[in-house]
């Protein structure tokens, strides 16, 4: 990998083969970089030496500091960087302008009003349009007001992606999923997938270096599916070097909410990632169990072609089936998708703050190169005889590299004051997030659960009619009423609970009866064949089984 | 004519049975044709009808050889007979093994009997309703039975032997009931009693020496176990006082009332007790624990402990240790004892992982399900073999001397619980059957000379009554889709055990993020959305086993139940194959007669007349337990349905109760953590 990287001076102190081949730690990185900076101590210079003891953890760093002769150097350096946090806070107008006004000056209001879906599969798919009313007072658009705008989502994706290149501050927003496990072409999908874009329109305009990007204006104002970003982005480093990158140590970085946070972020990654495995797992056994059930309620219909119980039985047990089927369908469409979103968040801000390191990186260097400058002019002072072109020289060199310093400090401050404030939001909106999403699959979960209930109770006097001593009757259940309206959850409450004054009972009551809910119950009273009933599941069962072949 | 004739008359049978063994049964049965005195005239005298008969019908000789047979020379009822085939059936079978209410019946009956006996048909639905009728009113006195003479001999066109005639039937009708049970038994004694102990030998000599208290010894004993009554005079006795004392006062009764008991009616009377006990249930608690594994490789196996209680039993209380085996054992037994009724089925076999805990269990609770059934069964549970299974503490000898004497082949049964065995011992009697073995069994012809034999002349059994081909089919219907349901509902049992597998994983993960501890109320919310997670992973877990014990169990006791009333079914087909084999024997062995219808008196018509004779005598014999086992198939096929129709209901209503219940837990779980935690 080596192989790749130009050649750097101080890179390759980093570049041991002894440190720990991860980015995220300081900690587990300081035993081997303790070892590791004996032995380089002979061949590099003093100052690289000191730089690889600040990149190592503070305890390490202070112990070494006692026996170096060249302490004050390091000290120096050490000290400029512990101010950092100091000076960002009283400096934070200074440093963060945009987040200097208060009042928000500059506000940006969009509504998301639509979504379509057009064009081939794949594009209605993976490329729908948003469409969306916006009212602002930034200076870089064009006027104040704009409507209907619309925008595919490719062109949204073009724009995240300058934006994240772009605004190294900030924890770019990324877009959420452009489609939903409901499959494509229904309500739900449509509803959801608009509220998500409403949602990040929402995180964006709360951004001020976002908004000022002026970037944002050139998307809006851009014509349907013809922006593409006007200036150009680069990333610090992509690809292979990039890759190569993250396998050094990160940097010493004093900013402890910051240094914690990336790993943290990094785990919310990967168990987000397993976790949407196992909830994938679960639905998926689930609809096989849908499809066992569904099988087996047929068998049971079929057990007799004369007996209207047994059909009627059956029938019940594949309409519970089929609620089953839509359960799977929300669980992922519900957790699934919300884990994605997270997914895709913590992706992105785990690279903004690798970003963050490339640049404490880049600023280490920058200081060492720098104080070599120094080094080489106080030489050129304490010698009479030189060539004046060649203290020009050296000057000029040591202005520049104290002016890269400089920008860079300058550049990591804005950077690590932005940020832990945006990593405050970010981890008030991951909760939130997490908190709907759980929300959101429970209160469905319910509302699937109490319909299979009323389902199952609806059969339930038939068997009971059709022997009057049977089953549970010989336990002494006579009290199961025959009447067929005979349920167990009223609008009182549940009949198995004693509480019945529940605080959210009207919003479970009026989840209980969904106009879904009517055409189902209505549909099965009306005549004893289900099949209608069948048919309004399936096109929700066909859009469930769609989302799931894509999966 | 008067009783003691009558009372001899058995005793020639039986007399005539040793000597020709027993072939002479049926034959005997038409001797009211011809005079009682001429009893011993009456081989020659069938014989020589015989050959008449066959002159006048040549094709429809068997036919006309078993109406005289049956209808006991009533022609009558041999019209009734030929019209309503099913009813005649059905009122032979019903005075031959009295099972609806048999007591109420005796109450009732000298009344009733009167009432009904104005007209021939009146009559016989009289005698067919009521089997304790002819017993009762002869037994209840004078008045009774010069009535019933009477009104016989008005429908008889006075013919002066009705007394006769009427009490002939009865012994008719006894021995009808014998030559299913009792005779054929006692001809099994024959052949089995070698195989048991010198004891059991000597007592049966004894027997055929004291035949008239033999036969009344054989009757009383039938009390224990109506298909087998195979046992000495001795051992009968025994039994008797080892018996409980339950059918003595029941017995009693039965004598006593009768005014004027005569020998021969009080024998018959004590016949008709016989049968009349097995129908009260006795109290009967079985009970199948503690399964151990016992032996060493080869002969591991898996012993459960039969505990059971009841008055039946010797000592009011038993506990044995049986294998899986044993069980079968009982199951093809009793299916032997007892043609034409469904036995509680044991489980299925099952060759690999049977020692499995949850197997184990599964098999214990089956069995001890196929025990309390049979101990349930007002039939079943008097029957010697299942008392046996109960108390013998030899078990696996004596199991194997009693499948060796009843020829039940329970030692080594088929896989298959519908596959069934037809006992030539108990179908044609010990010494006949010990001859048929002899020769390869009954259709052995067939398959010796199969080459030899033209395809076509290959005899064939079509059920004729479509209600046995109708429910025939219908059955296989409900066991395929019975089958079906019970894989679907494996299978949903076993996605619903993945599923419940995944969701654990699931709220492992979940708790994962949640100890990230992003923040308090973060970690709390996950926390407590895995625990969720996994109360519901118990609770389908817990619905799983619910179903598989209800719903399951169910399904899989319906289909073995299945299997066993297929038996039933498959018997009747097994004993009309070998009446068509045994017909067509006899119709060359007539033809042949016939051949040599002129020389009556030379050796070989005399060899083959006896031939004849053996073969009509079998035929006769497995036409009427064919007729009867058809019938026993209706009653048994008719309660087997509405009892299994019941029970799947149950068993609907039941499991539909737990999903309801387990639905209802689930919604609260979900309402407590949407509470709680949101």
């Amino acid at each position: 990998m080596a192989s790749a990287v130009p050649y750097d001076p101080y890179d390759d102190l980093d570049n041991n083969p002894f440190a720990e081949p991860q980015e995220d730690h300081e900690p587990i990185a300081t035993t081997t970089d303790g070892s590791s900076s004996t032995k380089e101590e002979q061949a590099s210079t003093e100052e690289a030496t000191v730089s690889d003891q600040a990149t190592g953890a503070v305890n390490s760093a202070q112990e070494e500091l006692g026996g170096e002769e060249s302490s004050t150097l390091s000290k120096s350096a050490t000290k400029q960087d512990g101010d950092n946090p100091l000076m960002a806070q009283p400096l934070q107008r200074d440093i963060l302008p945009e987040r200097s006004d208060e009042k928000k000056k500059y506000t940006l209001l969009v509504k998301v009003s639509g979504l379509e879906r057009f064009g081939s599969t794949t594009g209605k798919k993976e490329n729908p349009t948003i469409v969306f009313d916006c009212s602002t007072n930034l200076p870089s658009f064009r006027k104040q007001q704009y409507k209907n705008v619309k925008k595919s989502y490719e062109e949204f994706h073009q724009l995240f992606k300058y934006l994240n290149a772009a605004i190294q501050e900030s924890f770019v927003p990324t877009l959420p999923p452009a489609y939903t496990s409901f499959g494509i072409n229904n309500e739900e999908d449509k509803t959801k997938v608009s509220r998500n874009f409403q949602l990040w329109f929402n995180r964006v305009s709360q951004d001020p270096l976002i908004l000022r990007n002026e970037e944002v204006a050139f998307f809006i104002e851009s014509d349907f599916s013809t922006y593409t970003p006007i200036n150009k982005s680069k990333s610090l480093a992509s690809g292979l070097r990039r890759k190569t990158l993250k396998q050094l140590a990160p940097p010493y970085d004093e900013t402890t909410e910051l240094a914690e946070f990336r790993p943290l972020v990094k785990s919310i990654y990967v168990v987000s990632q397993n976790l949407q495995e196992k909830l994938l797992k679960v639905s998926k056994n689930r609809k096989i169990m849908v499809q066992e059930e569904n099988a087996f309620g047929q068998d049971f219909g079929n057990l007799d072609e004369h007996n209207k119980l047994y059909k009627r039985y059956g029938k019940i047990l594949t309409a519970v089936g089929d609620i089953d089927s839509i359960i799977a369908t929300m669980d992922m469409a519900t957790f699934y998708d919300g884990l994605e979103w997270v997914i895709r968040d913590s992706y992105v801000v785990k690279e903004a703050l690798t970003n963050r390191h490339f640049i404490m990186r880049n600023l280490n260097q920058a200081q060492q190169n720098s104080k070599a400058k120094q080094e080489q002019a106080r030489r050129f002072r304490s010698r009479r005889d030189i060539n004046p072109m060649k203290i020009d020289e050296a000057l000029r060199q040591l202005k520049t590299a104290t002016k890269d310093e400089q920008v860079l400090t300058l550049k990591l401050q804005r950077i690590t004051s932005n940020m832990l404030i945006e990593r405050k939001q970010w981890l008030a909106w991951y909760e939130e997030w997490i908190r709907n999403s759980i929300k959101e699959f429970t209160l469905r979960k319910i509302e699937y659960e109490r319909k299979k209930l009323t389902l199952l109770e609806r059969v339930r006097s038939d068997i009971r009619k059709a022997d009057e001593n049977g089953g549970l009757s010989r336990l002494g259940r006579h009290a199961v009423s025959t009447n067929n309206t005979d349920t167990s959850q009223t609008v009182k409450g549940d009949s198995w609970t004693g509480e019945n004054n529940r605080k959210s009972q009207i919003p479970i009551n009026k989840i209980a009866h969904t106009e879904f809910d009517d055409e189902l119950f209505t549909e099965d009273d009306g005549c004893a064949s289900q099949e209608s009933d069948t048919t309004s599941l399936n096109a929700r069962h066909a859009a469930s089984l769609l989302g799931m072949s894509t999966k | 004519m008067d009783y003691e004739e009558n009372l001899e008359a058995p005793v020639w049978d039986e007399l005539n049975n040793e000597e020709d063994s027993t072939q002479n049964a049926i034959p005997n049965s038409s001797e009211p044709v011809g005079q009682s005195p001429a009893h011993g005239e009456g081989g020659t005298n069938l014989s020589e009808a015989s050959t008449s008969l066959g002159d006048g019908t040549d094709l429809h000789t068997a036919p006309k050889w078993k109406d005289p047979g049956l209808s006991i020379a009533d022609n009558l009822l041999v019209e009734e007979q030929e019209d309503n085939h099913d009813s005649k059936a059905n009122a032979l079978i019903n005075s031959l093994a009295p099972e609806k209410d048999p007591i109420a019946d005796l109450k009732n009956d000298a009344t009733q009997f009167l009432a009904m006996k104005g007209s021939g048909d009146a009559l016989f639905s009289g005698n067919a309703n009521s089997p304790l009728g002819f017993d009762d009113t002869i037994s209840n006195g004078d008045t009774s039975m010069s009535a019933n003479s009477k009104s016989i001999s008005g429908r008889r066109s006075g013919k002066p032997r009705i007394l006769f005639d009427s009490t002939k039937s009865q012994r008719n009708s006894r021995r009808n009931h014998s030559l299913k049970t009792t005779k054929t038994v006692t001809s099994n004694n024959a052949s089995k009693s070698p195989f048991i102990d010198p004891l059991k030998k000597a007592e049966k000599e004894n027997e055929f020496v004291e035949e008239p208290l033999d036969n009344e010894n054989m009757n009383e004993k039938k009390e224990g176990d109506e298909g087998d009554t195979a046992a000495s005079a001795k051992k009968s006795i025994l039994e008797q006082v080892d018996k409980p004392l339950y059918n003595l006062p029941q017995r009693a009764a039965n004598t006593t009332s009768p005014a004027k008991a005569e020998g021969n009616s009080k024998k018959v009377g004590d016949t008709k007790a016989g049968p009349n006990v097995p129908s009260i249930k006795q109290d009967f608690n079985v009970e199948v624990k503690d399964p151990v594994k016992v032996g060493e490789l080869t002969s591991i196996h898996v012993e459960y402990t039969v505990i059971s209680e009841s008055p039946l039993l010797d000592l009011q209380y038993s506990q044995v240790s049986r294998r899986y085996r044993d069980f079968r054992w009982l199951y093809r037994q009793l299916q032997n004892n007892h043609w034409g009724k469904v036995i509680p089925p044991p489980p299925e076999k099952q060759s690999v992982g049977s020692f499995k805990q949850d197997f184990i269990e599964n098999r214990r609770f089956q069995m001890e399900n196929m025990l309390t059934k049979i101990s349930q069964d007002p039939i079943l549970q008097k029957d010697e073999d299942f008392l046996l299974f109960l108390t013998s503490e030899n078990f696996s000898s004596d199991s194997k001397s009693r499948a060796y004497a009843t020829g039940s082949g329970a030692i080594n049964d088929s896989n298959d619980l519908s596959e069934i065995r037809i006992s030539e011992i108990k179908l044609l009697g010990a010494e006949d059957a010990a001859d048929v073995l002899k020769n390869g069994g009954i259709d052995a012809d067939l398959h010796k000379g199969f080459m030899s034999i033209s395809f076509t002349s290959l005899p064939k059994y079509n059920e004729t009554d479509e209600f046995f081909t109708e429910k025939k089919k219908k059955m296989d219907e409900l066991e395929d889709s019975l089958k079906k349901l019970g894989k679907s509902l494996e299978m949903v049992d076993t996605s619903r055990n993945s599923l419940a597998a995944s969701t654990d994983e699931f709220s492992g993960m979940v708790e994962t993020l949640a100890s990230l501890s992003v923040n308090e109320p973060n970690s709390e919310l996950l926390n407590n959305f895995a625990s969720a997670h996994r109360s519901i992973k118990s609770s389908l877990e817990r619905s799983s086993l619910q179903e598989t014990l209800t719903m399951g169990v169910m399904l899989d006791d319906y289909i073995r139940s299945l299997a066993s009333v297929k038996a039933i079914f498959s018997q009747r087909a097994k004993l009309g194959y070998l009446l068509v084999v045994i017909e067509n024997d006899m119709n060359k062995k007539h033809s042949q007669l016939e051949k040599m219808g002129q020389n009556i008196h030379s050796e070989k018509f005399k060899e083959t007349k006896k031939e004849f004779l053996t073969f009509e005598r079998r035929y006769n014999l497995t036409k009427m337990k064919w007729q009867e086992i058809g019938e026993r198939i209706r009653d048994e096929f008719q309660n087997f349905s509405i009892d299994k129709i019941r029970e799947f209901r149950n068993g609907m209503e039941i499991s539909l109760e737990a999903a309801i219940e387990s639905q209802k837990e689930c919604i609260e779980l979900w309402e407590t953590f949407y509470q709680t935690s949101l």
